[in-house]
């Protein structure tokens, strides 16, 4: 039987050490490790491969290119015109207040200066009465005009609802993407690395009932109270 | 009576701006943080601040802080203060009232509340005087 390459060349070694023959025990010692050294290389190559692989799959994956270059401005698009349609219709709300406030105290000023007239005179004044009449229509249609005014500009719930659901839609979808992309133990890592939360750090209205968060003012109050202010 | 309004939400600065006059004070200014606030506050001679807490530039809590641990005006540093936000944790509320706010209304709120809370900051500081 023939003995093995690597035993043989083992044996020669063991002969070239003995025999004090250092060149030769160089040779067959790079020899003995070649075939290793190959196959860690080409583990190396593998791994290399299959690293540069995900990474251009990252990049070329459609739907993340499309979260990327579009979705992503057009949710901050999306974002930004609910500021500003919100913003718009309560300044559009607030101007129909404003003027309904000010049509109702000169209404109001009529009936007093009427009833003031009534109560000393006794008596009906015609002409009088004629122009209380024609003002008190014209304040009542000012005041229907400005509800009115109030209904439309309710619009925006409907409008800013709908761009709201849709961005919804596309940080759903990048998380999705970014799950994808990270393994669970990152993610345990980076979250165990998460700077503690600032209890005093603003936080903006509570969206839903949150233990430690005072949800109605009669609570605030309470507190307030139990603190002497 | 001078109050300011601090918010940066035009919308809302208008909402208590309209509550107030109803409710009679008529003399309103507003600012848009506590940068803008802190030299009209420190100029102006206001009676009374009305503001948010969560502003850009200078929060509403840190213009709190400012004006009570002010060493050079006795009148400011006692100015009354009142905090309308929708930051309704129990430490910020505490954080609040450590900091020497009158009163503390949390957003939604009604004209009502804000009626109640005016009343009771200004019956507690003419009984005090």
């Amino acid at each position: 039987m023939q003995p093995l390459p690597l035993l043989t060349t083992a044996r020669a070694l063991c002969h070239a050490l003995e025999t004090g023959d250092q060149s030769a025990a160089d040779s067959l010692l790079t020899a003995l490790n070649e075939p290793r050294s190959r196959g860690l290389l080409r583990q190396i190559a593998e791994l290399t491969r299959e690293v540069h692989e995900s990474f251009s799959g990252v990049v070329s994956d459609p739907k993340l290119v499309e979260i990327t270059q579009h979705a992503m401005p057009d949710a901050r698009e999306r974002l930004h015109y609910v500021i500003v349609k919100t913003e718009e219709s309560a300044h559009r709300t607030l101007a129909a207040v404003e003027e309904m406030t000010a049509a109702t105290d000169i209404m109001l000023a009529h009936v007093q200066g009427l009833e003031e007239l009534l109560v000393k005179d006794q008596a009906v004044d015609v002409e009088r009465l004629q122009d209380f009449f024609f003002a008190s229509k014209s304040h009542g249609q000012r005041i229907h005009s400005g509800l009115t005014e109030v209904l439309m500009a309710q619009e925006y719930q409907d409008l800013t609802g709908q761009v709201i659901k849709r961005t919804i839609e596309i940080v759903g979808e990048l998380e999705r993407g970014l799950v994808t992309l990270i393994t669970h133990e990152w993610i345990d890592k980076a979250s165990a690395q998460m700077p503690p939360i600032d209890p005093l750090a603003p936080q903006g209205p509570a969206l839903r009932a949150q233990a430690n968060v005072v949800s109605v003012q009669s609570d605030v109050d309470d507190l307030l109270a139990s603190l002497g202010v | 009576m001078k109050i300011l309004i601090v918010d940066d939400f035009s919308t809302m600065r208008r909402i208590i701006k309209n509550l107030m006059r109803d409710l009679g004070y008529t003399n309103t200014h507003e600012a848009d943080d506590g940068i803008t606030a802190l030299p009209m506050l420190k100029s102006g001679a206001f009676d009374f601040l009305v503001t948010d807490w969560n502003m850009p530039g200078m929060q509403g809590i840190d213009l709190l802080k400012t004006i009570r641990a002010d060493p050079t005006d006795p009148k400011l540093a006692a100015l009354p203060v009142l905090l309308v936000t929708a930051e309704a944790r129990r430490e910020q509320i505490i954080s609040a009232a450590e900091a020497g706010v009158n009163g503390y209304i949390v957003k939604p709120f009604t004209a009502q509340t804000l009626k109640e809370k005016i009343d009771k900051i200004f019956e507690r500081l003419h009984a005090a005087a």
